[in-house]
């Protein structure tokens, strides 16, 4: 009896019309944005890592092995990130969402900063929340997203007090 | 469908089959309208980019529900989320059709999210408690747990409208 009337009484409980037509056009706009071939899923978070000593010196000590298509631009111009001691990966996890990371290391090869960007509800997924860690190994569901296709600008300035700021934005395409 | 990714066709099949279903799960995790479609555009762009077949039309929705349940439950622990006005004007929004279904809506609503979440999926979505547990990812003790409280509650809040079944 009562699921009869938890039924009828949410019913008429609905999404309105326009969230219903912002979800069909859906659509729409995948395809327009294939089409064009730019940023089907933009992703940006500018990210300030605030590097204390110098970085982007020339190091084998990272892996830094890329996967997919994934470019680097460090202040316009792209670069090999193996010779900037930079690594970036992408990642998805089993519902399809998906997650860039990008890090900077020292001459030493130890993590200096990491940034990321993505869908948040992979963000929440990761484990303690660290989400540089993926940098190394993966973590729960996730897995390297080799197919990723993406566009990752570092901007690297040195600040007043002699430490780098670096603003890094990844645009997917 | 035969093992292939979603067509446009199934994919609007998909929002009109399941888009009131799917705002309500998550609507039971927000108790919040925005939010709750936030939500769903979430869900469905999900659906739209999945690039793995589906064995059939159950399996859609099957999966959707699960990929609602967890978008949901990320959604309400993000702090990016909407604290807009929770469902203050739900009465004059939503045409019930007896002052009845309007006093459970809002009952339903004034429970803890944890309790209204496992009430709804129970009571709406028909699901047992171990499929409950399954796609909460908590144990069936919980389940139970939560229920009972909020079926107590609702009892208290409902009166003789709600049977304590």
């Amino acid at each position: 009896m009562n699921k009869e009337y938890y039924k009828s009484a949410f019913s008429m409980v609905c999404p309105s019309e326009e969230a219903i037509e912002r979800v069909l056009s859906i659509t729409e706009k995948i395809k327009r944005k294939r089409i064009f071939g730019r940023k089907s899923l933009i992703i940006v978070l500018a990210v300030i890592a605030a590097l204390v000593c110098g970085t982007f010196t020339v190091n084998a000590a990272t892996d830094g092995k890329l996967f997919g298509n994934i470019r680097v631009i460090l202040n316009g111009k792209e670069v090999n990130p193996e010779e900037h001691n930079i690594k970036c990966k992408a990642y998805v996890d089993d519902e399809g969402n998906k997650i860039a990371i990008v890090g900077t290391y020292d001459s030493n090869g130890n993590l200096q900063g990491a940034c990321a960007s993505g869908n948040i509800g992979a963000f929440n997924k990761i484990h303690d929340g660290n989400y540089a860690k993926l940098l190394e190994e993966n973590v729960d569901s996730f897995s390297e997203d080799k197919d990723a296709d993406l566009d990752v600008n570092i901007d690297d300035t040195t600040t007043e007090t002699g430490g780098h700021c670096t603003n890094v934005q990844m645009d997917y395409k | 469908m035969g093992g292939e990714i979603v067509t446009e066709c199934e994919f609007i099949d998909a929002v009109k089959r399941n888009n009131q279903r799917l705002f309500l799960i998550a609507l039971s995790f927000t108790h919040n309208d925005k939010d709750s479609e936030d939500i769903l555009q979430n869900v469905f762009l999900k659906l739209w980019k999945y690039q793995k077949p589906f064995e059939d039309i159950a399996h859609i929705d099957k999966w959707l529900t699960r990929v609602c349940v967890n978008e949901s439950k990320n959604y309400i622990k993000s702090p990016f989320r909407k604290r807009s006005v929770p469902l203050e004007d739900a009465k004059d929004k939503y045409s019930f059709d007896y002052e009845c279904d309007y006093d459970l809506f809002r009952a339903v609503m004034s429970l803890p999210k944890k309790q209204s979440t496992v009430i709804h999926l129970f009571y709406y979505e028909d699901l047992s408690v171990k499929e409950i547990a399954d796609v909460l990812k908590i144990k069936e003790s919980a389940v139970k747990t939560r229920l009972h409280r909020a079926r107590t509650q609702l009892k208290q809040l409902l009166g003789d409208e709600w049977n304590n079944e």
